[in-house]
């Protein structure tokens, strides 16, 4: 039973990390690293929240969370793509305005209560003994972005939008010969980027807590981040990263429930131990397949 | 029906007056050309002739400051790529536009698709159908980064063809990647194109190739045209050179009384397995001898390990496993500085990315680089360097630029002539050169070549990486092939001939 459970609560608590690593793969792809990411997650899970508790529709949250990660995302996207700014402080700088500027306006929805989305089990399916427990008794939010994974995977290797996208990632100047401004492609891919991580950061506090704490993201954002090398940029293993690390969030919480023995501290540790024991396993041999660009800003006129 | 409508043009592009100008510089003077339905048109012409320029007028890279286009019998607007594109008009790089982390099929798509999915099989069909009537073989599924050069040239051949409405294209020195077998292959495609009348531009130094092939010829030199002729003859040939020099005359490249003796070794690497950028092996069970005033020739298409090797030479790259010795001392773990104190100089093939440092001069290249600076007091004495530089006779025979000029302004041809004199200053034990001669005008090249022969009677062990099987064969003691992960050879030069090697290039050892 509490191997269901524990496995039940990795897709809970993975899946916003799990939308965050899809968006930032899709910023990654065409070049552009965002460690905003975790700004992003944290704009969605408030603006998501207060929206929610204004409307009472969830996805009327899920929409406004998702514009709201892309609105900071697309200061990043500024900053880097038209003055050249370095991606990574840039990045980081956002990562810690999104904490300040989400603590600073969520004070007042710290006590908020909120129904949200609930789980819906999905017929027959979730009558599958352990499997259906596990995977099709999960809120609506939750099945869009599982579905969404294999979507992206279509998009980026099956369509022409795929192929301009990893080429603006990996040469720039080839994409420019062949008439199409990959500036533009980066603006959009980074923007899609925020977009995920707010949805992810709605998911967190509109369909997993079902409530807004200051800072509530723990980092996931940047987990994502990670996550996204350690899935040599591929969707379905970015998928399976981000749900490793939320089932060793449920397994801390698990094994707190227990009351065994091991200091919190260190349970609460756990996850981000088993991410960085996982990216040093992978890190050296998905190296070559990072994206030539990732990082570099093209001048994109022609210059050369 | 109306029948009097104009007759149409009997060819698809007339140029008429095209100028080009970089700042004082003008590369392009009132060019005059015709590209005809069914004819390759050949552009001849040493390094810095200016070809490129012409081409990339052609192709809208620049725009052309005066001069007109027609096409269709109207004035046509060539500039930015896309609308040459749009009007028919491709063209074949020398430097490949492709992305390595693609398929064959993916880099295609990207040039010639439009809509949202993409229609994979059907594109599949269209590429196979176009490589199997051109003899254009290339495997759709392929990553680029898999391909040799040769391959990477009959993609982008395949892509220039799928485009819609291409009827000019534009070959880049198109022959300078493929060895000989593979320039056979590359004239029967070009004669197909021409029977499917296909307009064809061909840029080449290479006067064979014209006179094999080409149904027009057009000479180029320092940026006009001065030679042209509607008839091409197997006896043209000195013409053509002649017209392609101008007053200039060339030294022949002589060589004497360095051939059957066995000479001393001074490297020696054993067993060795070197490495490449992703840790994969690149070239397994190397055996090299380097022996003191002998040049050794590395043949092979390139991408076969050239680069790797040489930075192993260097000390650049860690040798995977084997040994590697200098004058009996084992270098396997020795840094560069050790290898440059053991007498080694290298010549990357990349100079301008790997030996340019920008806003350094000239001069100040050299001293970084170890060349001895007159010293006043504690500084150096910049005015006594500057005029040593000037006086020495390697900077002379090869017209460097002036020492206070900064090398990152400098062009591709005066950036290899930096790198070149100050490998030669230093008087190596040992020097490691890849391409000298590549862009290099025919005179320069020869000089260098002289230049390496001299160095290698005064007792230098020169390993010559080229592209080039001519100067291999001219310059070389032995020659060693890189093919398939290994190392043949040596060979002697006076035992073997182009053949031979162009065929262990292509099949490795079971040639």
């Amino acid at each position: 039973m509490m191997i269901a459970d524990i496995l039940t609560g990795a897709i809970r608590s993975g899946t916003s990390v799990m939308l965050a690593s899809q968006g930032e793969l899709i910023s990654e792809r065409a070049g552009v690293i965002n460690l905003g990411t975790e700004g992003s997650m944290l704009c969605g899970a408030l603006g998501g929240f207060a929206v929610t508790v204004w409307t009472g529709n969830p996805w009327l949250g899920v929409l406004a969370g998702g514009i709201a990660g892309m609105l900071i995302s697309a200061i990043h996207a500024f900053l880097v793509l038209a003055c050249g700014a370095n991606q990574l402080a840039t990045g980081l700088t956002i990562m810690f305005f999104g904490m300040g500027v989400t603590s600073f306006l969520g004070r007042g929805f710290v006590s908020e209560q909120i129904v949200g989305f609930n789980p819906v089990p999905i017929p027959f399916l979730s009558d599958i003994p352990f499997i259906g427990g596990i995977l099709f008794n999960h809120d609506p939010l939750t099945y869009l972005a599982i579905l969404f994974v294999p979507c992206l995977w279509y998009v980026l290797f099956r369509t022409r939008l795929g192929i301009v996208l990893r080429a603006t990632g990996e040469r720039q100047e080839v994409l420019f010969a062949s008439g199409i401004n990959p500036k533009l492609v980066r603006y959009l891919a980074v923007l899609a980027g925020g977009f995920l991580a707010g949805v992810g950061g709605v998911q967190l506090s509109v369909a997993f807590t079902h409530s807004w704490v200051e800072n509530m993201t723990q980092g996931r954002g940047v987990v994502a981040v990670a996550l996204v090398i350690f899935a040599s940029w591929m969707p379905a293993r970015a998928m399976l990263g981000a749900y490793l690390f939320g089932a060793a969030q449920a397994l801390q919480l698990t094994v707190q429930q227990q009351g065994l023995p091991i200091s919190p501290f260190f349970l609460f540790m756990v996850p981000y131990l088993l991410t960085l024991a996982a990216l040093l396993i992978v890190e050296r041999k998905q190296r070559s397949l990072m994206p030539e660009s990732l990082g570099k800003v093209f001048a994109g006129d022609g210059a050369r | 029906m109306k029948t009097d409508h104009p007759v149409k043009p009997a060819y698809l592009l007339r140029a008429a007056g095209l100028t080009k100008r970089f700042g004082s510089l003008t590369a392009n003077e009132g060019i005059d050309l015709e590209v005809r339905p069914g004819q390759i048109h050949a552009i001849l012409g040493e390094n810095g002739a200016g070809k490129s320029t012409l081409m990339k007028m052609l192709y809208g890279v620049y725009e052309p400051d005066e001069g007109t286009v027609l096409m269709d019998g109207e004035p046509a607007v060539l500039y930015p790529p896309s609308r040459a594109r749009a009007k028919g008009i491709g063209m074949v790089f020398q430097d490949f536009r492709l992305i390595p982390a693609m398929t064959v099929l993916e880099s295609i798509a990207l040039a010639v698709e439009s809509g949202f999915a993409l229609r994979r099989k059907q594109l599949r069909a269209r590429i196979l159908e176009v490589s199997r009537k051109y003899g254009l073989a290339v495997d759709p599924d392929a990553y680029v980064w898999q391909l040799d050069l040769g391959q990477r040239q009959r993609l982008e051949i395949v892509k220039v063809l799928l485009a819609p409405g291409t009827r000019v294209i534009i070959f880049d020195e198109p022959t300078s990647v493929l060895v000989p077998q593979e320039v056979e292959k590359f004239l029967d495609m070009l004669d197909k194109l021409r029977k499917d009348r296909y307009g064809i531009l061909l840029i080449t130094h290479k006067i064979n190739e014209v006179l094999a092939c080409a149904d027009q010829v057009s000479v180029l030199r320092a940026g006009r045209m001065v030679y042209q002729s509607d008839q091409v003859d197997s006896g043209d040939g000195d013409k053509l050179i002649s017209a392609m020099m101008g007053e200039k005359t060339l030294n022949p490249v002589t060589k004497q009384g360095m051939h059957g003796e066995e000479r001393e070794p001074i490297l020696q690497l054993k067993d060795g397995t070197i490495r490449g950028d992703h840790g994969e092996p690149v070239l397994e069970g190397v055996h090299l001898t380097l022996r003191k005033s002998e040049i050794t020739g590395v043949a092979g298409i390139s991408g076969n390990g050239q680069r790797e090797l040489a930075e192993v030479l260097f000390g650049l790259r860690k040798l995977g496993t084997g040994e590697l010795t200098i004058a009996s001392a084992v270098m396997n773990d020795a840094s560069t500085k050790e290898f440059m104190e053991a007498g080694v100089t290298f010549v990357s093939e990349d100079p301008i990315k790997e030996s340019v440092i920008p806003g350094f001069s000239i001069l100040e290249h050299m001293i970084l680089d170890g060349i001895e600076a007159p010293v006043k007091g504690a500084n150096i004495d910049w005015a006594r360097a500057q005029k040593l530089l000037e006086d020495s006779e390697e900077a002379r025979a090869l017209a460097l630029a002036d020492g206070s000029r900064r090398a990152d302004q400098l062009s591709g041809g005066n950036v290899q002539r930096m790198v070149l004199s100050r490998a030669l200053i230093r008087k190596p034990d040992i020097l490691i050169i890849s391409y000298p001669s590549r862009g290099l005008d025919i005179g320069t090249t020869r000089t260098i070549q002289q230049q390496l022969i001299e160095l290698a009677k005064q007792g230098t062990a020169v390993l010559l990486f080229s592209e080039d099987l001519d100067e291999l064969f001219k310059l070389s003691d032995r020659l060693v092939v890189l093919s398939g992960k290994k190392l043949l050879g040596p060979y002697d030069t006076h035992e073997t001939d182009v053949s031979r090697i162009g065929e262990r290039m292509l099949k490795g050892e079971s040639a």
